[in-house]
């Protein structure tokens, strides 16, 4: 793990490491995180225009030197945060054939988020009547979900879309079992619909699969 | 212009205002996640959002919406971790019956 002078620039033999499926397992642990093996500049091109997007926005100077000194941050930050994109999110075990954030559908969730940012404002006006109501019209349970998602990104999505949403906050997530906290006996069944399940497995495209587990 | 951005702030502060009630009025620790968690995220986001408006298209107001972003990632994520947390820890939940502490 010593730091080489052409870190950001990998070697074929690292490249052809890469090609052949280089995952993070618990018996092959990533090395650290400061160096970024395997990771081609162009592949943390994208996330690099995103950095500078947000650079542009947030920095109001547009002489060259503000703007390079941006770029340059922007592809470095890229470079070290180029492992972290490329890695399932670490949440429970991971499935084979796991998705990174890096093959996330962004079109598609595009179009899921305002469907999410709907329900967001339905569960706000629920818990709001509920809780101005003189009489706290509520009956709090815990239920089980489970989701029909066998990969970990469509899980966390689902998992984060339940916390959002009426009268439910997702406690914890067990393989595909979501275990749930619902204000409401509502938001409990509103869940057992699997309306929000479904959603989220087109918008993976897994509704097919069988879940894992 | 400026009608919308009060509408916003009004509407958004009362989300607010809801979700420090159901603080104070709900009666366990998992209950009040759910004040926190929703009312919060959308008072917030509505409120900043109504400056952004009053502000008009200008850096600024981007900076602004990036907070909305900002919280309605954070707020989620922050009301699972804690719930997740006092479920580990052993914290019943309190059901319709029981007495209230």
């Amino acid at each position: 793990m010593a730091t080489r002078a052409n870190s950001s620039r990998p070697s074929r033999h690292q490249r052809t490491l890469l090609a052949t499926g280089d995952e993070p397992t618990e018996a092959n642990p990533s090395p650290g995180l400061s160096q970024p093996r395997g990771v081609t500049l162009a592949a943390a091109l994208p996330f690099s225009l995103v950095l500078f997007g947000l650079w542009l926005l947030l920095s109001p100077k547009r002489d060259l030197f503000h703007l390079s000194l941006g770029a340059a941050t922007a592809v470095v930050v890229a470079l070290l945060a180029a492992r972290l994109v490329a890695q399932p999110p670490a949440l429970g075990a991971t499935a084979p054939g796991d998705t990174t954030l890096r093959q996330m559908p962004w079109r598609r969730f595009g179009r899921y988020l305002p469907w999410l940012a709907g329900r967001v404002v339905v569960a706000s006006l629920q818990v709001a009547y509920a809780v101005l109501h003189p009489r706290l019209p509520i009956s709090p349970r815990i239920v089980r979900v489970k989701g029909r998602n066998s990969h970990t990104l469509a899980r966390l999505t689902l998992a984060n879309s339940i916390t959002l949403t009426p009268g439910t906050v997702t406690l914890d997530v067990e393989e595909d079992t979501f275990l749930v906290h619902a204000l409401t006996e509502e938001g409990a069944r509103g869940l057992e619909t699997g309306q929000m399940s479904n959603r989220v497995a087109a918008l993976f495209h897994t509704g097919d699969e069988p879940a894992a587990g | 212009m400026n009608t919308i951005a009060t509408l916003m702030l009004v509407v958004g502060f009362g989300f607010v205002l809801a979700g420090a009630i159901g603080i104070l009025r709900l009666p366990d620790f998992y209950c009040r996640l759910h004040a926190m968690g929703k009312c919060d995220t959308l008072g917030v986001a509505l409120m900043v959002g109504g400056v952004a408006v009053l502000q008009g298209v200008t850096l600024t107001s981007g900076k602004l919406l990036l907070v909305v972003v900002f919280v309605s990632l954070a707020n989620p994520t922050a009301t699972h971790a804690l719930g997740r947390a006092a479920l580990r820890a052993g914290l019943r939940p309190w059901m319709r019956g029981e007495k209230r502490s």
